[in-house]
């Protein structure tokens, strides 16, 4: 069977690319920052903060797609002109880059936790890079192709530890006291703001073939997001109690041994469960790579090779994992940059925003 | 770009799946004992199984002198082959490491914390020394498995239930009392019945066999137990189908009170012709012996004020007025406890 490669994804692939890239990598980082705020009822703010990334991306999108051309890139340039167009490709470029980066920082140091002490967390990130360098050079068609096996293994895997989980939950903890229900909105701001991957959204959905129906596919990879984490986070809470769910780095994750599965047919889920999200930090860090090349080549259209943009995005997204001192660094700077995504929305909107206007003069 | 993918391939191969050690470099940690040491230090105990050419396993105990900070890191690189705690069942609390409140603390927080240590892993507590235990269990021949013993002994185990790490973690930063399944054991037999009670990470004291059982009901843990019942100097065995719990807080006079009504579906093992027809009158003798063992346990972790069934967290979480009313530190010693019990027979 021939496939065509013409560095178009389709809606089930931009699905699958969102799913994919942000479901492991929020499962670790998202949560933490959530139960600080609102307790036991953080599966609640993350259900309402993702519930809103979801509509909101979804009223963002259907409004602006009517100026939608070929690529971001390719829409921004023709109707903001090179000039402007340049400062936003390099406020886009540098969320991207740090996105990926901080990501990937994580995955290494989780590799490093979880699966091998002995593995270098610096080694474990150069892999990550390599392949997901491999990917992105195939463009976006080979990574959306990749999520969608990817999305599918992992989301059934998840089912299934979750349907095995679920009848032992302890549901007094999840019960909100007064005081965490006072967080609820807080934490959902959180999550809302861990949730919103504005930059990757939007230069991902002009690639779509038929960028109509991009607006279901986000708002339905968040909402399968949004239900997953919550749901997670519900269960890890009620498996370690709440103290602990907060001092673990990786509650969901850990909470995946603790599932004890028919048969004992795996002995430590745990390290099955980083094996996924160590598939979806290649993912993640793969269209980082691969938009932070592309957006590169706008930028520096003279250089005609595109393999010095695909090396130095390796390098700025390798880089990265050097600024966090500790697992908990990692994650203060993880927070730092989630309270960005929500101007991401602003400065993703313009290019189509003005694309429409210049159509209509 | 076919020289970058053969790259990616010899880093794949460079990078040894067991980082550096193959299983041949190891010894797997099956029961850890802790007991405490002079200063802040703990004698650590390790029964741990050895792969070996010929003999394939071979179980050994290693003792060690550390604080908690340093206990894995300092023991996965003693001697030449790695300790490696990925294989944990079990961690064994001597007694004379719960005379202080920081031990508990520091032991269930080492463990939770390092990420080759399993959630899963069993909490037990000993009278006697945690490395005495540890040396028995490593020297006898099926005694490294506790956690099989958990699997495989279930009618054994009818006066004790399995504390998991993340269980024993949950509890001791919610409540201010825990209970320890008891562990002894000798070169021929492990014996797991009754409970240390820790109140504030302290020893209390302890809940013999029958108090054990009660206190499995209460916490809804009696499903698959047998309760066996005596009529006319005959056993009827039972077998516990359905234990689910249902608990109101309400004020009495001035008083914090609570209704804990267990039900309990159970089924007869053996057929039964006595004169006792009716089976009303069976369910009612179960009702009783239940009650009778609920009521003894819920006595003893009342005298030592150990909230050990979670009543003040779960009053908390439903009725916050009545809590912030009665919230004090002998709350629990001081609440009114009605236990009901209604058999169901199958």
């Amino acid at each position: 069977m021939n496939f065509s490669c013409n560095d178009r994804i389709s809606n089930n692939q931009l699905r699958a690319i969102l799913v994919a890239g942000l479901l492991g990598n929020l499962a670790v980082s998202a949560p933490l920052g959530v139960i600080e705020k609102s307790g036991s009822a953080a599966y609640i703010s993350i259900a309402i903060g993702g519930l809103a990334a979801a509509v909101l991306f979804y009223i963002l999108i259907k409004l602006t797609s009517a100026g939608f051309v070929k690529s971001y890139e390719d829409m921004s340039t023709e109707s903001l002109g090179r000039g402007i167009s340049f400062v936003l490709f390099a406020v886009v470029l540098i969320h991207i880059v740090l996105y990926g980066g901080f990501q990937l920082s994580i995955s290494a140091r989780m590799v490093q936790e979880t699966m091998e002490k002995g593995v270098g967390k610096n080694f474990a990130s150069l892999i990550i890079v390599l392949v997901s360098a491999y990917m992105a050079q195939r463009g976006s068609e080979c990574i959306g192709r990749i999520a969608e096996i990817a999305a599918v293994l992992m989301l059934i895997f998840i089912a299934f530890i979750f349907i095995v989980s679920a009848p032992s939950m302890d549901l007094t903890v999840l019960r909100t006291t007064p005081a965490e229900s006072r967080g609820i909105l807080k934490g959902a701001f959180d999550a809302f703001c861990s949730m919103s991957a504005a930059g990757f959204v939007f230069m991902l959905s002009p690639k779509t073939n038929n960028t109509k129906k991009s607006a279901m596919s986000v708002f339905s990879a968040i909402i399968i997001v949004t239900a997953v984490l919550s749901f997670g986070t519900a269960l890890s809470v009620s498996c370690f109690g709440l103290k602990e769910a907060e001092r673990k780095l990786w509650p969901v994750i850990q909470m995946m041994n603790y599932t004890e599965f028919p048969g004992s047919l795996v002995e430590r889920q745990e390290v099955l469960m980083s094996g996924f999200y160590v598939f979806s930090s290649f993912i993640l860090t793969g269209i980082s790579v691969y938009l932070s090349s592309s957006l590169l080549g706008h930028m520096f259209k003279s250089v005609k090779k595109k393999w010095p943009f695909l090396l130095a995005s390796c390098l700025a997204v390798y880089a990265l994992q050097y600024c966090g001192k500790d697992a908990y660094g990692d994650f203060n700077l993880i927070y730092w940059l989630y309270r960005f995504n929500p101007v991401m929305y602003i400065i993703m909107i313009i290019s189509p925003v003005a694309a429409i206007v210049r159509r209509k003069k | 770009m076919r020289k970058i993918i053969a790259l990616v391939f010899v880093f794949a191969f460079v990078l040894s799946g067991c980082g550096g050690n193959e299983i041949e470099g190891r010894n797997f940690v099956s029961v850890m004992g802790i007991d405490d040491a002079e200063g802040e230090n703990y004698n650590v105990t390790l029964g741990f199984i050895t792969p070996d050419g010929e003999d394939m396993y071979t179980a050994q105990a290693k003792s060690i002198e550390t604080p908690t900070a340093a206990v894995t890191d300092k023991l996965i690189s003693s001697g030449k082959r790695q300790m490696y705690f990925g294989h944990l069942k079990a961690i064994v609390v001597g007694k004379d490491a719960l005379y202080r409140p920081e031990p508990l603390n520091e032991i269930l927080s080492m463990s939770s914390s390092d990420s080759d240590i399993s959630m899963d892993t069993i909490i037990l507590a000993s009278e006697r020394k945690a490395s005495d235990i540890v040396s028995s269990v490593s020297g006898s021949g099926d005694g490294l498995y506790v956690w099989d013993f958990y699997k495989n002994n279930k009618n054994r185990l009818y006066s004790s239930q399995k504390l998991t790490l993340a269980e024993a973690v949950k509890q001791n930063d919610t409540q201010n009392g825990i209970v320890i399944p008891m562990i002894d054991a000798d070169d021929e037999n492990i014996d797991i019945q009754g409970g240390i009670i820790c109140t504030g990470g302290l020893y209390s004291g302890k809940l013999d066999t029958g108090e054990m059982q009660g206190f499995i009901y209460l916490c809804e843990d009696g499903k698959g137990k047998t309760e066996v019942i005596s009529v006319n100097s005959k056993n009827i065995p039972f077998e516990i189908k359905r234990n689910v719990n249902e608990i109101k807080f309400f004020e009495n006079g001035g008083k914090l009170s609570a209704d804990i009504d267990i039900s309990v579906k159970a089924h007869s093992l053996n057929e039964y012709d006595f004169d006792i027809d009716s089976e009303n009158d069976i369910a009612g003798l179960l009702e009783g012996q239940i009650e009778r063992k609920a009521e003894s346990a819920a006595d003893k972790l009342q005298s030592f004020n150990c909230d050990a069934l979670g009543l003040g967290y779960s009053l908390m979480r439903e009725d916050s007025g009545l809590y912030d009313k009665y919230s004090q530190a002998d709350m629990f010693k001081n609440m009114d406890l009605n236990i009901n019990v209604s058999v169901f027979l199958e």
